[in-house]
């Protein structure tokens, strides 16, 4: 047993904090929100200068050769300072599809370019009946010479405006279940290819995607035929975990911001830190952010280690889910009303906190998984 | 970060299953357990001691010099785990265990490592813990029983209360008022070891709800201390006790208890129908039963942390009361929840007719009670996390 990160792990941690000090403040965040691309094509590219696009990727791709318990750290960090970025969308969701399932020459094309930030990568799984489920994807695709034409709706795809390319989770045979699957790298200008945006909570960018007989060329299948739904199963826990990851990250934020706050403001004549009932709420505030932090660490860990994990990873989206609520809505109360203020950053991590909680299955979905994993 | 056992520490996890497998009988859990408490059980108990001496594990991490197997912490860790999911008897005597030999190795003299240390690895020898009084529970500092220099020996006087098994103890280590003049409330007190045969001491065992008595009131009237029952140095006695409940409250137990109430459980859910339907399909049980599993999992971080830290030479304060808070808690939700989905039958006692899982987890909910309050209550844990832990200012 150890819960320390080695030299390596400490070392991405201290630096992806000084670097997102400086370079992501709250006031890009804001601004962020706002703007139409959301995100900054100047800070994104300044990420990938510092090897965080392809941190996971090997060498030989351009990457950092670095393993999933590595890129937790990073991502905590980047969920520390909220960065307003296409990340776990470019990198661990499609970046890590291709690198499994994708063909050497996908490999080649792509990931290097992925790692440079040259370009942006979006994931095109749930469609309207929002299911995390294979007998969700009903987007179909068929064969017509060289090509696939692609028809139906995909909707809460993030970034998609940005995206070069869309990875499009799409049923190419009858059946509900896993079998039928296949993905397809499309590009994201494809004639038939309509975006609506969607104004979400954390206001981040959403969209719903219309595909209208959109073409795909059979060569940018990525993994097999009918066997897509085995890329996506082994994607999920780790998209599940950086979600995770990005929770603990804001937690951890919250909990500082919020204690350091009990020290200074004053009522009564004293710091309110000193009455028992905030002192209570930070305790159990401390409790749940470290709960959060080793639940999602372990889970981590085990999947960088190639250990089984599906369980640890459905206990720890479920755990951090409604701990990292708890610990916002404590950081609230004890911020009394300027927390509720927009230009207090509390609210950010309070709205973020419910996008994470619902994407990838919230807390009763992962506990009906955890349950069928433990004898029931 | 490495969240496995080493081979060498899984050997040893597995040596104490087969020594708990051939300890106790095969039907220990499921209502061949002797009542907790009754004198049949207190034999059962020493004689289950004596053979965990035999074994080593009562001095597992001492220093060789004190007859101690000078094993890593870790494996103390694991044996408190596993004896624990066991429920194996003399759980609580075992935490005394750790106190006393704790307190005796950091801050007895020599000459008391001598005395005490074999009887405690032993076996033989039980100790009683006396912190409480009827005037000092979680204000530990306001502890009043006296014990008077006279000189050649201390004068004790006063009421301790709670002293767990205090009636079969044959000692007990006390911070007591050496100091009441001294400046500062912390260095009035002084850590006492004393014999509970020395005349003048009374004990009186108190009934507790769920019907084991095993609580005391300690009474003192002129009991005549040596004077080299004194450990560590005088006026200290507060430091050395906070010390040990640190010890107390940084259990593995806390994460291995429920994990069997959760098998059993489970177990209990598929094997019972009603209507016609098993348990365990139904979506709110299933919810239910996922969740403590989760919440015994983040349980087990938090005490693995803990171990980790005590390991690690750092200081457990926090870590530690930040464990014994969620743990004790966490226990109180999953008896309540595994009555709750036991229906009625939830409520048969241990050794009733029909009664389910040997009433284990309706003596459990009983005691669960107790959790949040004994090694120091939920608030008084809340209170050190953010004072000593987040630096929140004292009241
Ligand atoms: C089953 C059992 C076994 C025990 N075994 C032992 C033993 O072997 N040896 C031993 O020495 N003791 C033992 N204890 C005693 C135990 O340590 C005390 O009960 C405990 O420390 C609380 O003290 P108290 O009962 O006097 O409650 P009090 O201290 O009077 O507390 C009453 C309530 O007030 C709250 N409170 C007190 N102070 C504060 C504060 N500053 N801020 C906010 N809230 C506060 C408490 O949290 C609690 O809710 C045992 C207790 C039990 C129940």
């Amino acid at each position: 047993m150890d819960f320390a990160l080695n030299e390596e792990q400490e070392m991405l941690r201290k630096m992806s904090r000084d670097f997102l000090e400086n370079e992501c403040p709250k006031s890009l965040v804001r601004e962020m929100e706002e703007d139409e691309k959301g995100y900054s094509p100047e800070l994104w590219k300044k990420m990938a200068e510092l090897g965080w696009m392809g941190l996971v990727f090997p060498a030989e791709y351009g990457g950092e050769g670095m393993n999933f318990l590595d890129l937790t750290v990073l991502i905590e960090e980047l969920g520390r300072a909220l960065v307003p970025a296409p990340y776990l969308s470019t990198v661990v969701y499609c970046g890590y599809a291709i690198l499994a399932a994708g063909t050497e020459e996908q490999k080649k094309e792509l990931l290097p370019k992925i790692a440079k930030g040259d370009l942006i990568l979006t994931l095109a799984l749930t469609e309207p009946s929002a299911s995390w489920e294979p007998s969700g994807v009903e987007v179909k695709a068929v064969p017509e010479g060289d090509d696939f034409v692609i028809s139906g709706t995909k909707l809460f795809i993030s970034d998609a405006h940005i995206a070069d390319y869309l990875l499009c989770v799409t049923r190419t045979k009858e059946s509900k279940g896993e079998d039928g699957i296949t993905l397809f790298l499309v590009d994201a200008k494809s004639p038939g290819i309509s975006l609506t945006p969607l104004k979400t909570i954390a206001s981040d960018k959403q969209f719903e995607v219309v595909f209208d007989k959109v073409k795909v060329p059979k060569k940018n299948m990525v993994g097999e035929l009918d066997r897509g739904w085995d890329v996506i199963k082994d994607m999920l826990p780790k998209a599940t975990l950086a979600q995770c990851a990005l929770m603990v990250g804001g937690a951890q934020q919250v909990l500082e911001m919020s204690v350091n706050y009990a020290k200074e403001r004053v009522q009564f004549g004293r710091p309110i830190g000193s009455f028992q009932a905030i002192q209570h709420k930070c305790a159990d505030m401390a409790t749940d952010v470290d709960g959060c932090r080793f639940i999602t660490y372990q889970a981590a860990w085990k999947l960088s280690e190639d250990l089984p994990c599906a369980l640890d990873v459905s206990m720890a989206k479920a755990w951090v889910s409604e701990a990292y609520r708890r610990t916002c809505v404590e950081g609230h109360q004890i911020h009394g009303g300027i927390g509720f203020i927009k230009d207090h950053d509390m609210q950010l991590y309070y709205r973020r906190a419910k996008a994470s909680e619902l994407i990838f299955g919230d807390a009763d979905y992962h506990r009906e998984l955890v349950a069928q994993q433990i004898g029931l | 970060m490495d969240f496995t056992f080493t081979e060498e520490q899984d050997k040893f996890r597995q040596e104490v299953k087969d020594f708990l497998a051939k300890q106790l009988p095969a039907d220990w859990l499921t209502g061949g357990a002797p009542e907790e408490e009754t004198d049949e059980w207190w034999e059962f108990t020493k004689k289950f001691l004596l053979a965990m001496a035999d074994k080593g594990w009562l001095s597992l991490t001492w220093p060789k010099e004190y007859g101690g197997q000078e094993r890593p912490l870790w494996e103390d860790a694991i044996l408190g785990e596993e004896l624990a999911y066991a429920r194996a008897p003399g759980m609580d005597y075992w935490y005394r265990w750790k106190m006393i030999s704790a307190l005796l190795l950091n801050f007895g003299n020599d000459e008391q490592k001598r005395k005490h240390l074999p009887g405690i690895a032993s076996g033989e020898v039980h100790w009683a813990q006396g912190f409480s009084e009827p005037e000092a529970g979680s204000d530990l500092g306001a502890t009043k029983v006296r014990a008077e220099d006279k000189g050649d020996h201390w004068l004790v006087n006063g009421q301790k209360i709670w002293t767990t098994g205090a009636h079969r103890s044959n000692w007990c280590f006390a911070p007591m008022m050496t100091d009441p003049d001294a400046e500062k409330r912390s260095r009035r007190l002084s850590m006492l070891l004393i014999d509970m045969s020395t005349p003048g001491i009374t004990v009186n065992v108190m009934e507790s709800m769920e019907g084991a008595s095993h609580v005391c009131e300690t009474f003192f009237d002129d009991v005549r201390v040596p004077k080299e029952n004194l450990v560590g140095e005088r006026g200290r006695g507060w430091l050395a006790a906070m010390a040990l409940v640190n010890i107390e409250r940084s259990g593995t137990g806390f994460a291995s208890l429920p994990q069997r109430v959760l098998e059993q459980l489970v177990q209990y859910a598929n094997e019972t129908k009603c209507n016609g339907v098993p348990l365990a399909q139904d979506l709110v049980i299933r919810s239910k039963l996922a969740q403590i599993a989760i919440e015994i999992e983040v349980c087990r971080m938090l005490a693995y942390r803990t171990a980790w830290v005590q390991n690690t030479g750092q200081d457990v304060t926090s870590v530690g009361a930040m464990i014994k808070l969620f743990g004790s808690e966490m226990m109180q939700r999953i008896s309540n929840t595994g009555l709750q989905i036991m229906g009625p039958y939830g409520q048969l006692e241990p050794g009733s007719k029909r009664t389910q899982i040997a009433g284990l987890i309706e003596r459990d909910y009983l005691w669960n009670v107790s959790m949040t309050i004994a090694g120091g209550t939920s608030e008084i844990q809340r209170i050190i996390i953010s004072t000593i832990g987040l630096g929140l200012p004292r009241m």
